[in-house]
């Protein structure tokens, strides 16, 4: 009988081994593997979103910022009943109920019914008292100014990441650094989340403040006078710049056509490209003081050298080139105040290939200015060994080379600043504690291109004769020494792959006060009007007023930079 | 008539075990959505010392007393067991308890015991068991109490009663040839009893079968239960998490943890070595329960010891079996560790059996002599 028992015994002992057996494989060799199972089911990264950091212009205006909003959402599961809360929120959400209706009825626990709403709408939300509704916090970027300054401000879509534009841009260094922390899940499917702060991984750090070199004031006077242009011309596109001409700041860059960032995805996607940084144009002759400059400089021409100009029409090197009017003898002024192309052919002839393209590069020509706006394009500029025969015929006129406006308004600020290349730039400084610090406090950047003689005492008054006199007289302001020049580029018909006699890109770019005696020039604008549908005319006709609207403006307010 | 004196050790194994049983109940019951604890250690507690009255007042009882009421005590129990079915409350879909004023008893429990007593008894008056027909009436009275229970349906504490019987017969001196061949169409009917599962129950068997590889759908579904006590066991590693920082148990992954798993938050808290240690305490136990059937010369005695023995050795490791995925879940307790009253008051009775028969052990000797 001991025998018979003891079998018992020994059968309970196999049992008991096998579960040690069980045991040790389970929580010896794959501990690690279920512990790692059973910390990914209970716990849980949570990802807090820095606050994004604000826009300012440069004298503290807001351009951009974040407030928390309450996002609308519904549990259909207890939705009782789907039809009467539809028409309800429908009313308050300015939406269609029989969408929201459809929503309701899913199956699940989750839809979003309207995000980042109005206070106002919360509140009459919350007056329903439907169960079911729930709001969350969102953060929901605004413009305060609406399309003001769209095209530099850009936009940042719903997940609150910059899309265009400086939220583009700098986008590292608004989203700031995101902060995480863990939470523990609760077994139960519906049992709250706990967070541990002691699990913390840290905090999130908010995005930095960006301060723009804009003028918010000077910003709306050019946009008001674009909207006038836009009336009075329709054309394709316009843009215009403010630079500020000692520091090279950008006071003011807008474009047309806009949009409002505050409802971007209402406009076209074309709408949203800053042309002044994107687009390349050939722009004809705004370029021409630039060449007479080099060329007087390198001491090929005197401004009162005199140079016959055809009488209109020149056979060179197996083309014709035109005036827009017969010109006899001009002077090297006259060229400039006329709008010659025989002429400033002429008097670049002078300065070989080589010598030429470095003037132009110097002026920022053919390479990125840096200026701190997304997509910027380097422009067109065929290196000099590669120029044909005819390029040192056309590239005086300011055909085959193409510019961005903000190449143009670097380019002419060249003489502005009395002969020094200063790089643009639309960024003053970051305030906050993190983000790519490269981009704060930036240098300015100056190469000097020009002795300050040769702008003082030759170029400012040639281009003071152009508004006095040539073909800007319309930018002319009693009492104040304005210098620019005019342009009226045709454009390429893309059918006949010639330049066209009915589509141009017309210009205009100055500065003002041109009399050094009482003080530097403070700005320099350019205007660039893409194909004028209404009232078509040249530089002088479509964009000189504007140009000189956006001046006289500016100086009637006093305030300047 | 003179005593022995009582089992010190025998007893000192149970409180060991009953202490663990508590700590981990302590653990078991801390309810994070209200971040307080529930009231399970003190119910345990009272429960504990509920069974140990039944425990002592019983050791006044001479066994022998149970010899001669076995049958009539088996008759109550399958009374009760009908009277389960008839105005049982239903829990959970099946009909297992009696409402007791403020509480409930579960029948099948109560059962256990009466049909070891039954068997003894009957394997006492046969001291002959050569021929098949030596068997059937004892077949007779495992499978009647059985089938009412299925009905209720409880397959475990059902099955339970097979390794009981399997058991009594050895010790009994059974013929080898007889049970092997009852194994055999036993096996051979497994088949068969399988139709007659609900469905949940094979599902139960399906997870258990397949738990190597789930698919996501059934660790959420029919395996929840499973796949997550597993991961509690596993997770615990060598030394467990530690008393009261089990992350499966506290968080609310494992279900029934103070209760039918209460050995997967043991083994996530204290890990492999608590277990081991916990099993060890197990063994020790049991293996001086059968010491003194093999020493004692009365055969009824030793066969309630066998049979209890082998009541509560099957539960543990049909209980541990399922937390740790070797075996099919079943609403099975972990005997003295489990939260609960019907089992904790049958299991001491099946002690004080136990305890009855080794203090009685010269008594008997005497009256023999």
């Amino acid at each position: 009988m001991r025998f018979r028992i003891q079998m018992v015994l020994v059968l309970g002992l196999l049992a008991l081994g096998g579960i040690g057996v069980r045991l040790y494989g389970l929580q010896v060799v794959k501990g690690p593997w279920y512990g790692e199972l059973a910390l990914r089911q209970h716990q849980r990264a949570v990802v807090t979103r820095a606050h994004r950091g604000t826009i300012h212009d440069r004298n503290g205006h807001v351009l951009a910022l974040s407030v928390v909003r309450l996002s609308l959402f519904a549990n259909p599961s207890r939705i009782k009943d789907p039809v009467g809360t539809a028409g309800a929120l429908g009313n308050i959400l300015g939406r269609p109920a029989a969408e929201l209706e459809k929503r309701l009825r899913r199956k699940g626990y989750f839809v979003w019914l309207g995000r980042k709403l109005e206070p106002t709408q919360v509140a009459a939300i919350r007056a329903l008292k439907v169960r079911g509704l729930g709001f969350r916090e969102e953060i929901k970027r605004i413009y305060p100014n609406g399309s003001l300054a769209c095209h530099v401000l850009g936009f940042s879509g719903t997940d609150n990441t910059g899309l265009e534009g400086i939220e583009a841009r700098y986008d590292v260094a608004l989203t700031g650094k995101p902060g995480r922390y863990r939470v523990y899940r609760n077994g139960r499917p519906r049992g709250p989340r706990l967070r541990y702060p002691e699990l913390e991984e840290g905090r999130s750090v908010a995005g930095a403040d960006v301060v723009l070199t804009l003028d918010l004031w000077m910003q709306y006077e050019v946009e008001q006078a674009l909207d006038e242009l836009v009336r009075k011309h329709a054309p394709r596109s316009a843009t215009a710049i403010v630079l500020d001409s000692a520091t090279g700041e950008v006071l003011a860059l807008a474009g047309r056509p806009g949009f409002d960032p505050n409802k971007f995805s209402k406009s076209p996607r074309a709408n949203y490209r800053c042309r002044a940084v994107t687009d390349t144009y050939e722009v004809g002759s705004t370029i021409k003081p630039l060449v007479a400059a080099a060329a007087i400089a390198e001491g090929h021409a005197q401004p009162d050298d005199e140079i016959f100009c055809e009488n209109g029409s020149w056979r060179i090197r197996g083309r014709t080139l035109h005036d827009h009017k017969p010109f006899g003898n001009l002077t090297v002024s006259g060229i400039i105040e006329k709008s010659s192309n025989i002429g400033i052919a002429k008097v670049a002839s002078h300065l070989g290939p080589e010598v030429l393209y470095s003037y132009l590069s110097a002026f920022g020509i053919g390479r990125s200015t840096h200026v701190g706006l997304s997509g910027e394009e380097r422009g067109l500029m065929q290196p000099w060994s590669r120029w044909t025969s005819s390029t040192m015929v056309s590239i005086p006129m300011g055909h085959e080379i193409a510019l961005t406006p903000m190449q143009l308004a670097t380019a002419f600020n060249c003489l502005a600043s009395g002969g020094v290349h200063v790089a643009p730039r639309i960024l003053l400084r970051m305030t906050g504690s993190a983000g790519d610090s490269s981009h704060r406090f930036a240098p300015m950047q100056t190469a000097r291109v020009f002795k300050r003689e040769l702008v003082e005492k030759i170029m400012d008054p040639m281009l003071c004769q152009v508004v006095q006199r040539g073909t800007g007289k319309r930018a002319k302001i009693e009492g104040l020494a304005v210098a620019g020049k005019t342009g009226t580029a045709q454009k390429i018909d893309p059918e006949t792959q010639t330049y066209s006699h009915s589509k141009h890109v017309v210009s205009f770019v100055g500065y003002a006060p041109a009399d050094r005696r009482h003080g530097e020039p403070k700005i320099t604008v350019m205007v660039l009007v893409d194909e004028p549908t209404k009232e078509v005319g040249g530089g002088g006709q479509v964009a000189a007023p504007v140009f000189r609207q956006i001046v006289h403006r500016i100086f009637a307010s006093g305030r300047l930079p | 008539m003179k005593l022995d004196r009582l089992d010190w050790f025998f007893l000192i194994l149970v409180f060991l075990i009953l202490t663990v049983g508590v700590v981990d109940i302590w653990s078991a019951s801390y309810q994070i959505n209200q971040g307080s604890y529930a009231s399970y250690p003190m119910k345990q507690l009272f429960w504990i010392s509920f069974s140990g009255a039944i425990f002592v007042g019983l050791l006044f009882i001479p066994y022998l007393k149970f010899y001669q009421r076995a049958y009539f005590l088996y008759a109550c129990g399958i009374a009760l067991l009908i009277l389960t079915i008839v105005i049982g409350k239903t829990v959970n879909g099946s009909r297992r308890w009696i409402a007791l004023g403020p509480f409930s008893m579960q029948t099948s429990e109560v059962m256990k015991i009466l049909i070891v007593i039954a068997l003894a008894r009957y394997l006492k008056d046969r001291p002959r068991l050569d021929r098949w027909q030596d068997l059937l009436p004892a077949l007779g009275i495992t499978f009647l109490p059985m089938i009412i229970i299925l009905r209720q349906p409880d397959l475990g504490t059902a099955m339970l009663f097979i390794p009981i019987l399997f058991a009594m017969l050895l010790a009994a001196g059974a013929r080898v040839s007889h049970l092997i061949l009852l194994i055999v169409i036993g096996i051979n009917c497994l088949p068969v009893g399988y139709f007659f599962l609900k469905p949940y129950q094979k599902a139960r068997l399906r997870t258990f079968i397949s738990l190597g590889d789930l698919s996501a759908s059934q660790r959420m579904g029919e395996a929840y239960q499973a796949y997550q006590s597993q991961i509690g066991v596993g997770s615990g590693g060598m030394l467990g998490k530690g008393w009261g920082k089990g992350t499966q148990n506290r968080l609310n992954f494992v279900p029934e943890r103070h209760n039918d798993f209460i050995f997967s938050v043991h083994c996530e808290e204290f890990g492999f070595l608590g277990a081991m240690i916990l099993l060890g305490l197990y063994f020790l136990l049991f293996l001086s329960g059968l010491s003194s059937a093999s020493s004692s010369r009365e055969m009824f005695g030793r066969l309630v010891i066998v049979g209890t023995i082998t009541m509560m050795a099957m539960q543990v490791c049909i209980n541990v079996g399922m937390t740790i995925g070797i075996f099919p879940i079943t609403g099975l307790t972990l005997p003295l560790v489990s939260y609960g009253g019907s089992s904790m008051v049958t299991t001491f009775i099946g002690l004080s059996l136990i305890m009855g028969v080794k203090m009685r052990k010269s008594m008997i000797r005497s009256v023999l002599a």
